[in-house]
C-alpha cells in the first residue's frame, strides 16, 4: 500500500509542481490559441486548430520528460520499493493529467481537430516520451518526441488517412482510425519499456578533476 | 600549455627539468628584478580559435551540424514544388524554413548555454579570470557556424538541383539567403540567454516549441509592416523581390538583435544598451513601413515565353523551364477550345499578368498558376491536377452556386461539358474507380456527347459556355436532356 507522505516525496522529488504548472500554462494557451484560430473568418473554423493539436500535446509531455527520472536513478533503485508499480503509475497518471488538462482546451467542437485529436496526441507523445527515456534517459526524453512531431507538422501532408494515417498520425483528423491505432501502440510500447527498465542511468559529469596516473 | 603536463611548471625538483631553468621559472627571475612590470595587468588579445575548435568539436555545434543537415534536407524534401527551378524560390522557401530552423537553433542555442548547469560547472567557471563574455561568444558562435554548415550544406544540395534547370538567374536572391542566416544567428543568441536564465531541465525543447508558434503567429496576422522583423516570410514568391534597402535594414535588425540577447546573456548592462537603441533605430523604419505591398514585380522575372506552334502557351522566364511539359498538357486543350465563342484561345502564366489583375479568365487567356508545378528535378509538373481544376472552372456556373445549391442536373451537364473538354488530359488516380449511380448517368451523357460529329460537339459546348456564363439553370439542364 503506498502511503501518502511516500507519494508526496516521490512526486517533489520528480518535480511534479513544476509539471503541473506547466500544463496548466500550456492548457490555457492551447485554448485561447484554439479559439482564436477557429474564430478567424479567413480560415475554416475549428478545423484550424491544428497547430494548437500538434504543438499543446508535445509542450505538455516535453514537461513530463524530466520527471520521469530521479536525480540518482541507481541510488534510487536500491530501495525497497516495486519500482516497475510505480513508473507505471507515473507514466499513466502523467499522460492522464496532461490528456485531460488539454481536452478541456478542445470541448468547443471536439471533432476533427478537437479534443479528440488532443487526447490522441497527448497518448502518442507520452509514449514516444516513455520509450525515448529508456534508450536516452530522462534528460534527453523529449528528444524523439520533438523531432518527430516537428518534422511531421513541417512536412504538413495533404493525404488524409492511408499511409499518412500512420507516419502523419499528429496531423491527422481525430476521425482517421490508423492514426489512433499508432498513437495508442506508441504509448502501450513506451510506458511497458519504461515500466520493465526505467529511465536510463546517465552518467554522472562534474567538473573535470585532474587525476594522478 | 600550463597544464599538469607542462615540464616548467614542475619546479626545480623534477629530475625531468633539473638543472634547466624551465620557460616560468626564466620569467619569474626576470619580474623578480623588474618589479614594476608585475603590477601592471597583462593586455593580450582574446584567443578566439583554440576554444572556438574546441566547442566545435566537443560542443553542442557537433550535434546542431547534423540535427541542421537533416532538417534542412527534410523540408526541402517535402515540398520540392515550392523550391523547384528558380533561384529565387529557393532563398524564398530557405526564409518560410526558418520557421523550422529558427527553432531548431534556439534549442540548440539554449541546451549550449545550460551546459555549464548541468555540469555544475558555472562557479568553477565564474572565478576564473577569463571575462564571462569571452566563453558566451565562443559557445554562440560555433554553434551559429555548425547551424549554419548544415543549413548551407542542405540548401546547397538543393542549388545543385535549381542551376541544372533554372531559365532565371535574377539578382538579388542572395540577399535573402544572407539575411536568413543572420536570423539563424540572432535564434541561436536568444537560445543562448534562455540558456543563461531560465534554469529549466527542458529549457531547450520548451524554448524552441515557443520560438516556433512566436514566428507562426505573424503568418496569421497579415499585412503588418512589422511581420518583416521577422526570420520566417511564407509570403515571398519567386519572380517578385523585395527592395535592397530592406535587405539592409533587416541585416541590421538582426545583428542589433544578436547584440542585445548576447549582451544581456553576457549581463553587459551597457553594451546591451546601445545594441537595444540601435535595433530601436532600425526596427521602426521598418514596422512602420507597408506590409506586403512591399514585394514587387522582378521584371525580367516575369518577362513572358511563349511556344512558336500551335495554340499560344506562355510562361514567366523563371518558369521557363516548364514551358514544354504545360504546353504538353495545355495545348490539346486549347485545341478543343478552338473556334469555340467565348473561350479562351491562349493560356499564360498568372506572373505575367498585368499587377492587380486577378480574373482566372480575361481577354481569351486562362490564367494558370505555376507557383507549385516545379518538382525537384526540373521534369514534369508537380500537380498537373490544379492546371485540370483550372480549365474545369472555366465550364462551372459558379454564379448558380453562389445563388444556393442548383438543380442536380445541372451538376450532372457541368461534369459533362468539364470532361469533354478535358478529354485529351493524362488520366488521374480517381480514374478507373467504380461508378456510383450519379456518377454512371454522367458516363452515358459524356459517351452520348462524343458520339456526336465534332462540329456539334463543338457547338453543343459553345451553348453550354454561353449558358453558364449567363447563370441560366433552364438552359444547362436543356442541353443535358438535348444528349438524352
Amino acid at each position: 500500500m503506498v502511503s501518502g507522505r511516500l507519494l508526496r516525496l516521490h512526486l517533489r522529488a520528480r518535480r511534479a509542481p513544476t509539471f503541473l504548472a506547466g500544463v496548466g500554462v500550456v492548457a490555457v494557451l492551447a485554448w485561447i490559441g484554439g479559439n482564436w484560430l477557429a474564430s478567424r473568418p479567413y480560415f475554416d473554423g475549428p478545423a484550424a486548430r491544428i497547430p494548437v493539436v500538434t504543438l499543446a500535446p508535445l509542450l505538455g509531455a516535453t514537461l513530463l520528460a524530466p520527471t520521469l527520472g530521479g536525480a540518482d536513478e541507481e541510488l534510487e533503485r536500491g530501495t525497497p520499493l516495486p519500482w516497475p508499480r510505480w513508473r507505471l503509475g507515473h507514466v499513466l497518471l502523467g499522460a492522464t493529467l496532461i490528456g485531460g488538462t488539454l481536452m478541456l482546451a478542445g470541448l468547443r467542437t471536439p471533432e476533427v481537430f478537437g479534443a479528440y485529436a488532443l487526447l490522441r496526441n497527448t497518448l502518442g507523445c507520452v509514449g514516444l516520451v516513455a520509450g525515448a527515456a529508456v534508450l536516452l534517459g530522462a534528460r534527453l526524453a523529449w528528444v524523439a518526441a520533438f523531432g518527430y512531431v516537428c518534422a511531421v507538422y513541417a512536412a504538413a501532408p495533404r493525404q488524409i488517412g492511408g499511409a499518412a494515417g500512420v507516419w502523419a498520425w499528429p496531423v491527422q483528423p481525430s476521425a482517421v482510425g490508423s492514426s489512433w491505432v499508432v498513437a495508442l501502440v506508441l504509448l502501450v510500447v513506451g510506458t511497458a519499456g519504461y515500466r520493465r527498465w526505467g529511465a536510463r542511468a546517465g552518467v554522472r559529469k562534474g567538473p573535470f578533476i585532474y587525476k594522478k596516473r | 600549455m600550463n597544464g599538469p603536463d607542462d615540464p616548467t611548471v614542475n619546479g626545480p625538483n623534477d629530475p625531468m627539468t633539473a638543472g634547466r631553468p624551465g620557460r616560468r621559472t626564466w620569467l619569474v627571475e626576470r619580474r623578480s628584478r623588474r618589479p614594476e612590470q608585475r603590477t601592471r595587468p597583462a593586455r593580450r588579445r582574446p584567443r578566439l580559435v583554440g576554444p572556438l575548435r574546441v566547442e566545435l568539436r566537443r560542443g553542442t555545434a557537433a550535434t546542431t551540424f547534423p540535427v541542421m543537415v537533416g532538417a534542412g534536407v527534410w523540408v526541402l524534401a517535402v515540398h520540392p514544388e515550392d523550391w523547384g527551378g528558380r533561384w529565387s524560390a529557393l532563398a524564398s522557401y530557405l526564409r518560410m524554413s526558418m520557421l523550422v530552423l529558427c527553432a531548431l537553433m534556439v534549442a540548440a542555442g539554449a541546451w549550449q548555454a545550460g551546459r555549464e548547469r548541468r555540469r555544475r560547472m558555472d562557479e568553477l567557471l565564474g572565478s576564473t579570470p577569463r571575462p564571462a563574455w569571452q566563453p558566451l561568444v565562443v559557445a554562440w558562435l560555433a554553434v551559429s557556424l555548425a547551424g549554419t554548415a548544415g543549413l548551407l550544406l542542405a540548401f546547397g544540395g538543393a542549388a545543385v538541383l535549381v542551376a541544372r534547370v533554372a531559365t532565371f538567374a535574377d539578382s538579388g536572391w542572395w540577399w535573402t539567403v544572407a539575411v536568413g542566416v543572420l536570423g539563424l544567428w540572432a535564434a541561436t543568441a536568444l537560445g543562448v540567454l534562455v540558456g543563461r536564465t531560465v534554469p529549466l531541465r527542458v529549457a531547450a525543447p520548451v524554448a524552441g516549441l515557443v520560438t516556433y508558434v512566436g514566428l507562426a503567429i505573424p503568418g496569421y496576422l497579415r499585412g503588418s509592416g512589422w511581420n518583416w522583423l521577422s526570420p520566417m516570410h511564407d509570403n515571398l514568391l519567386a519572380g517578385r523581390r523585395l527592395p535592397e534597402h530592406l535587405h539592409l535594414l533587416q541585416a541590421g535588425w538582426f545583428v542589433a538583435l544578436t547584440g542585445v540577447l548576447l549582451a544581456l546573456a553576457a549581463r553587459r548592462r551597457l553594451a546591451a544598451l546601445l545594441c537595444a537603441a540601435l535595433a530601436v533605430a532600425v526596427a521602426l523604419p521598418i514596422g512602420t513601413g507597408p506590409g506586403p505591398d512591399r514585394l514587387r514585380a522582378d521584371p525580367g522575372a516575369v518577362e513572358p515565353v511563349c511556344t512558336r506552334t500551335g495554340p499560344e502557351v506562355c510562361v514567366a522566364r523563371i518558369n521557363g523551364f516548364l514551358l514544354d511539359d504545360v504546353a504538353a498538357l495545355v495545348q490539346p486543350v486549347l485545341h478543343r477550345l478552338a473556334g469555340v465563342p467565348g473561350a479562351p484561345t491562349r493560356a499564360a502564366d498568372d506572373l505575367t499578368q498585368p499587377d492587380g489583375a486577378t480574373d482566372p479568365v480575361a481577354d481569351g487567356t486562362i490564367w494558370l498558376n505555376l507557383q507549385n508545378q516545379a518538382t525537384a528535378t526540373g521534369e514534369g509538373v508537380a500537380n498537373s491536377d490544379w492546371l485540370r481544376a483550372a480549365f474545369h472552372s472555366l465550364v462551372f456556373p459558379l454564379c448558380l452556386y453562389r445563388r444556393g445549391e442548383p438543380d442536380q442536373r445541372v451538376d450532372q451537364v457541368t461534369w459533362v461539358a468539364g470532361e469533354w473538354l478535358l478529354t485529351e488530359w493524362p488520366p488521374t488516380a480517381s480514374e478507373g474507380r467504380p461508378l456510383l449511380a450519379q456518377q454512371r448517368t454522367q458516363e452515358t451523357l459524356l459517351e452520348r456527347l462524343r458520339a456526336l460529329p465534332e462540329a456539334e460537339q463543338r457547338d453543343w459546348f459553345g451553348r453550354f459556355l454561353a449558358a453558364a456564363h449567363r447563370c441560366d439553370e433552364q438552359r444547362l439542364i436543356g442541353l443535358g436532356e438535348e444528349l438524352w
